[in-house]
């Protein structure tokens, strides 16, 4: 291997590989300045579905599935720096980087029913937007729904959504109140603690679906694509994969900790009192300990703005993908003229999404199921993600470590055998 | 193979062709800035594709990345050149120059695109050539008769893979570029020109003493 010299301005020192030659020693404020895209995906992750779901999970099963959360921390962030990596490496975005790799034959459908679960919770989002709208202002939810999507479908295809994703971002942050909330609740610690260091596995079909859908929203397939898009667009490379491993980390970290006190309050409000979640109005009952009569202002304004950090991204995923697998023009930075198209898909998907709002009885249920149906998906895309960045050819010197490969193998274990249980359940007893 | 040419000459025709002399056609950029002017913003910029353009009524206003203060100054004094030619005032404060920790001259990247033939391959080179402003390493276009170099110019396993493809008629585009400049290029190549595919081969160490 040849050696060469970094260009560091430190001490000469010579390298032996790539993967060396990209490690940086990063001082606080390297890291602070590089915290950005990852945060924005971590709260995208935290969509007003995933709220959701982590809601009636804390209502319906308290602290029992504590332990999922914490276990899937490192799952998630170990897929995610795979979908970063890949992207970095190769240059190449998911969809075509399947495409090229495994043929139209798996990739088609891998990137279709990606496509078919983000449009499925774009729906479920704009109605638990509309619902919190509703709480607001009274007004009935269904005439909340043109109006939010076609703001959304603009701010997409018209404006920068990446700098305006970070003004989104403050708006998302009032869910650190469930922090303060769960506090309040005054749970039982040591519960707490126990649920989430001790597995607690039940088969029922409540616990089940509440798993599944709690590992989909978590480990959710649309944020591999996102992410994957995002490092293209961004251009870093592979010298900048310290940076990216850091961002991705406190995006994902942070993302499960809100979740992780969302259980904790939910659970602690309402699973103490048997109290279960049919509307909006339910949800934001665990906001109550820290916000009193204001925890429904504060509920739906965080839902609000969950909404609309992350329903653009289900959509700009979406045409990702498709225009990934058919090769067209992409990217947010290009003009809507000169990549017709992809800004084609994301319009579509805004209409489609809209119109099963407005068709969708039950919005808390339509946002629950849309998560069981991305944590049925999820487990094909990790196995496909973990094959390509196993591919010393694709990767080279960035092939995934020991490490990377057991948690990346480890997350679609996890959640076929959720998957498996869940189906095998619901099959024999039905639907609870 | 085409004789390399220095960044610093690629710059000096890239300025040249923003003052084309009367009566010779008009490069790329004076012909975006013209049809800027007559109202088209949503062409992207021949090399600063990421720019974004608003114009409303006499007002001209761009925003985006560009990759150097060089490209920045280049593109404003351009700008400023048409003031009282079709537009009355500039605003450039959301024109940004990218802030890169990644340096060049540490990796390398070879990318591989696959064209239905060997002129639609040199075509896609001199686009992406042109677009990018990239001065590669090494650019080859490589078809059943000159397939011999594939083993020389790609890893065994790449040279085995593509080799296929050239028997199956495709004639491949390889250019071997910097690290810091392979995004650029190969969004060019996979989305801009008429290659089949284009794979990238993972990044290497540039060897010393080159």
């Amino acid at each position: 291997m040849a050696e060469i010299t970094r260009r560091t301005g430190r001490p000469r020192r010579t390298v032996a590989s790539a993967r060396e030659a990209t490690r940086a020693r990063l001082s606080l404020n390297d890291i602070i300045r590089t915290v950005g895209p990852g945060v924005v995906s971590g709260g995208a992750d935290n969509d007003p579905a995933g709220i959701a779901t982590y809601s009636i999970v804390g209502a319906t099963v308290g602290f029992a599935q504590n332990w999922l959360l914490f276990l899937s921390t490192p799952l998630l962030i170990a897929v995610m720096q795979m979908s970063a990596k890949v992207a970095n490496v190769t240059k190449s975005d998911l969809a075509s980087l399947l495409r090229t790799k495994f043929g139209g034959r798996v990739a088609t459908p891998a990137v279709v029913l990606m496509v078919v679960a983000n449009v499925i919770t774009m729906g479920a989002d704009l109605l638990a937007m509309g619902a919190a709208v509703e709480l607001l202002t009274g007004i009935k939810l269904i005439y909340w729904i043109v109006p939010m999507a076609a703001l959304m479908a603009g701010v997409t295809i018209f404006l920068d959504y990446k700098t305006v994703s970070k003004f989104l971002l403050w708006l998302v942050a009032v869910f650190a109140t469930y922090i303060v909330a769960a506090v309040l609740a005054k749970p039982n610690w040591g519960d707490v603690l126990r649920s989430t260091f001790l597995p607690n596995i039940s088969m029922s079909s409540d616990y089940l679906l509440g798993a599944v859908a709690l590992l989909g929203t978590t480990i959710t397939p649309y944020l591999f694509f996102w992410q994957a898009s995002g490092e293209v667009e961004e251009k870093r490379g592979v010298q900048s994969l310290s940076r990216t491993n850091i961002d991705v980390a406190t995006g994902m970290v942070l993302s499960n900790l809100i979740a992780f006190f969302i259980i904790v309050a939910t659970g602690a409000v309402l699973f103490s009192h048997h109290a279960q979640i049919r509307t909006a109005a339910d949800a934001a009952r665990a906001l109550q300990p820290f916000a009193g009569p204001y925890a429904t202002v504060l509920f739906s304004v965080g839902v609000i703005g969950a909404g609309l950090l992350a329903i653009p991204v289900l959509a700009s995923s979406a045409a990702f993908g498709l225009a990934g697998l058919a090769g067209w023009r992409r990217g947010l930075w290009r003009n809507p003229r000169n990549a017709p198209q992809f800004y084609v898909v994301i319009g579509l998907a805004f209409l489609v999404a809209m119109e099963l709002a407005i068709s969708a009885i039950d919005p808390i249920k339509a946002l629950f199921y849309s998560q069981v149906l991305d944590g049925l998906i999820a487990p094909v895309l990790i196995v496909l993600l973990v094959i390509l960045t196993s591919s010393r050819t694709l990767m080279g010197d960035f092939v995934n470590g020991l490490p990377t490969k057991v948690l990346g193998w480890g997350a679609a274990a996890v959640m076929v055998l959720a998957d498996a249980a869940m189906v095998y359940q619901v099959a024999t007893k039905g639907l609870p | 193979m085409r004789r390399p040419i220095t960044r610093a000459q690629q710059r000096r025709r890239s300025s040249a062709r923003v003052a084309t002399s009367p009566g010779k056609s008009p490069s790329p950029v004076d012909a975006w800035w013209a049809s800027v002017l007559a109202g088209d913003v949503y062409e992207p910029h021949p090399i600063h594709r990421e720019v974004k353009v608003q114009l409303h009524g006499g007002s001209l206003r761009l925003s985006g990345e560009l990759e150097t203060a060089e490209d920045r100054d280049v593109l404003v004094h351009q700008a400023r050149q048409r003031i009282g030619h079709g537009i009355d005032h500039l605003d450039v404060s959301s024109l940004r120059v990218a802030s890169r920790q990644e340096k060049p001259g540490i990796l390398e990247q070879t990318l591989i695109s696959a064209f239905p033939g060997r002129v639609a391959a040199e075509y896609a080179r001199d686009f992406v050539l042109e677009h990018s402003r990239v001065v590669p390493k090494r650019n080859d276009v490589v078809d059943a008769g000159n397939a011999d170099k594939l083993r020389v110019l790609l890893p065994e396993d790449f040279a085995r893979q593509t080799r296929k493809e050239i028997d199956s008629g495709h004639t491949l585009l390889i250019l071997k570029v910097d690290e810091t400049e392979a995004f650029k290029v190969r969004e060019l190549l996979d989305e801009d020109t008429r290659s089949e595919w284009t794979v990238a081969v993972p990044p290497q160490l540039i060897e010393a003493g080159r």
